[in-house]
């Protein structure tokens, strides 16, 4: 199924090879988590600090659902 | 020994004052608001001659302890009719503590309409008329006031839209490059120093560090400690300095919590093109001069700051910053970069607000005064009727409150007459509630919930419910007030959220310089203690638990993508100040 991968700031170059700015579809099969994702994607895991599915916080144990838009973000802040 | 000095423009006459006892132990925003709450009548018409407008530096600023050359400036608000405390950066603040002086009271009013030029110095204290330095724009006088009197003086100062005591204008203070751009920007201050006939104050010294410490040794261990909480976390170690506060842009957009064309969606499709990552790559892309991770002001670890550079890598806007970048982009529809960086420049030169500025532009295109996304026509309104104080450009400086009513519009998202920032209430709770009970009006930086929402420092508390978002308030307003008392930048609490060492070694810092045996409650207790001497005033000005409310549309109109409304009840809002 198709989802589309977010990942922000530091974790920008974690993205597929070609990517144009910070969003790219990728194809992954039913039963995937975040951590299968991240991990297929040599996404380090000590460095996502907020991770969001269609906008909301969640955690690396959620399976994705098919059309998911899951973001991934280092340690962020300002004001 | 550090004084007070009293400034009365009235008579062009300075005089340096014995600290009272009372203010021995209070800085930054304790001892605005407190010298505020003491000498100024609450119903006093803020631009009038009993108005005060007071400059303190913050208790360690002026020594090494890192990120603490914060200048808060406080007076009684044109723009809310509150009490106000807004901080800068930049490099006057350490200049001043290191001159000895505690605080800096401007009062009385000139009986014509010529600005003056304050000039502080090791030597005393000089009157100078402004003469054509008055009507610049703060870019041009940074330049001249340097060339005259040395550069690397502190330049605090107005542009043109404070000397028309609009609403909208902020003071400046200069950074290390001489430019203008670090401003107590929120509540129209500038408009009260144009109100005192004062132009721009010169801190004419080499002195930065050069505050006393009673007990070094021990003040050396403290900042040594505190310096590793900052140099330890990642966002104040990482992604500040590589991304700048922008980084926040793809962050709350992702969260559905950023206002989009004047807070009608909580998503901007265009809002990648105006965040960080953006700029990290502008910077890198055109070189020149552009640069992240600047510091603001000396001994700041933390270099959040940027300097965007234009095509040819001269310096377009230093910072840019998130809200800035939000209020001028997103909120107006505008996603070009360029184009809000120009309008930021602008704002620094007139001597804006950019949060004021960028939501009432964002009010008049939901009026039709101009459209959506259309930068040029913004940049146009601001460079030629707002600089020329022309009728619509009034309306501007009057604010978003102000100029909404004027054109019929009810999408006006200010609290007591003042702009929200960059996060909608109803996506983030826990900001709102600091927003709707803050003595300041909507004002993020008074107890940054945003932290605990969506950015999961300091604990988590899910940014859509009611639940927990009292709590999270209080506890972040009273530790702000600290914060600002002290003189830090408000960027250093996120590790002293997240590391339980941090404010201990702040604790250590004060009494190693003033020789007190602070604990960690004696300094909580001084956060609580501002905040009921600015409800205080606010009290005794008129205000009461129906200002500290959102505007109607918040609760009733959902916020796409989560279409919710703010629902925190009132009842629960009315005990935030409990304690
Ligand atoms: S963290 Fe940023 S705003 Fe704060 S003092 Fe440092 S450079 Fe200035």
């Amino acid at each position: 199924m198709k989802v589309v991968l977010k990942l922000y700031a530091t974790l920008q170059n974690y993205l597929p090879p070609g990517t144009q700015g910070t969003a790219a579809e990728v194809e992954i099969p039913a039963g995937t988590t975040i951590e299968d994702l991240f991990k297929a994607y040599n996404v380090p895991l000590d460095q996502v600090k907020i991770i969001m599915v269609n906008g909301r916080h969640t955690d690396l144990d959620y399976e994705i659902q098919e059309g998911d838009q899951v973001a991934g973000f280092p340690a962020i802040a300002g004001g | 020994m550090s004084r007070i000095l009293r400034v009365d423009m009235s008579s062009s006459r300075a005089t340096f004052e014995e600290v009272p006892g009372k203010y021995r132990l209070l800085g930054g925003r304790a001892l605005t608001s407190q010298l505020i709450k003491d000498e100024v009548p609450p119903t006093c018409d803020p631009l009038g001659k009993n108005n005060k407008l007071v400059f303190a530096p913050g208790l360690l600023t002026g020594t090494h302890a890192p990120s603490s050359g914060r200048l808060s400036v406080g007076a009684k608000s044109p723009l809310t009719g509150t009490i106000k405390e807004s901080n800068a950066g930049g490099i006057t603040a350490q200049k001043l503590a290191s001159l000895g002086i505690k605080a800096l009271v401007i009062e009385g009013q000139p009986s014509n309409d010529e600005f003056q030029i304050l000039v502080i110095s090791e030597d005393g204290v000089e009157f100078v008329p402004a003469g054509d330095l008055a009507g610049l724009g703060c870019y041009e006088l940074g330049r001249k006031l340097w060339a005259k009197y040395g550069e690397q003086c502190g330049v605090i100062s107005i542009g043109p839209a404070g000397e028309a005591r609009m609403n909208l204008a902020g003071v400046s203070t200069n950074d290390r490059e001489g430019d203008p751009g670090r401003y107590a920007g929120r509540g129209g201050l500038g408009a009260v120093m144009g109100s005192k006939g004062l132009k721009a104050i010169v801190v004419k010294t080499d002195k930065v560090f050069d505050v006393p410490v009673q007990d070094p040794e021990k003040f050396k261990k403290a900042a040594r400690d505190f310096t590793e909480a900052l140099t330890t976390h990642p966002v104040t170690s990482q992604t500040l300095p590589t991304y700048g506060t922008a980084a926040l842009v793809n962050v709350i957009n992702e969260a559905g919590a950023l206002p989009t064309r004047n807070f009608s969606s909580g998503r901007f499709e265009g809002a990648a093109k105006t965040g960080g990552e953006a700029m990290a790559e502008i910077c890198q892309q055109r070189g020149g001069k552009g640069k992240m991770g600047h510091a603001c002001s000396p001994g700041c670890v933390i270099r959040c700051s940027n300097i965007i550079p234009d095509e040819n890598g001269d310096v377009l806007c230093a910072p840019v910053e998130y809200e800035s970048t939000w209020a001028l982009g997103a909120n107006c529809g505008i996603d070009n970069l360029d184009h809000i960086a120009t309008l930021n420049r602008l704002c620094n030169d007139i001597g804006l607000d950019t949060i004021e500025t960028g939501v009432t532009l964002g009010v008049l295109m939901e009026a039709g005064v101009l459209d959506f996304g259309d930068g040029p026509k913004a940049i146009e309104l601001l460079d030629k009727e707002v600089r020329q104080a022309t009728p619509l450009g009034r309306i501007i400086g009057s604010g978003a409150a102000i100029a909404g009513k004027v054109f019929g519009v009810t999408r006006v998202p200010t609290v007591k007459g003042q702009s929200m920032p960059a996060y909608d209430p109803r996506a983030v709770k826990g900001i709102g509630v600091t927003y709707a009970t803050t003595p300041m009006g909507a004002d993020h930086t008074a107890g940054y919930s945003v932290a605990s929402n969506v950015l999961r420092v300091g604990g988590y508390v899910d940014p859509l419910k009611p639940e927990g978002q009292v709590d999270l308030s209080r506890n972040l307003q009273i530790a702000t007030a600290l914060v600002d008392t002290v003189g830090l930048c408000l960027f250093v609490s996120f590790p002293l959220l997240d590391n339980e060492k941090a404010l201990p070694s702040v604790v250590e810092m004060i009494n190693a310089q003033f020789g007190t045996n602070w604990t960690v409650d004696d300094a909580i207790e001084l956060g609580k203690n501002v905040l009921r001497t600015e409800r205080a005033f606010n009290a005794a000005a008129g205000f009461t638990a129906a200002d500290d409310r959102l505007p109607e549309f918040m609760k009733t109109e959902p916020l796409a993508p989560h279409n919710t409304v703010f629902d925190v009840k009132d009842e629960d809002l009315d005990t935030v100040f409990n304690f």
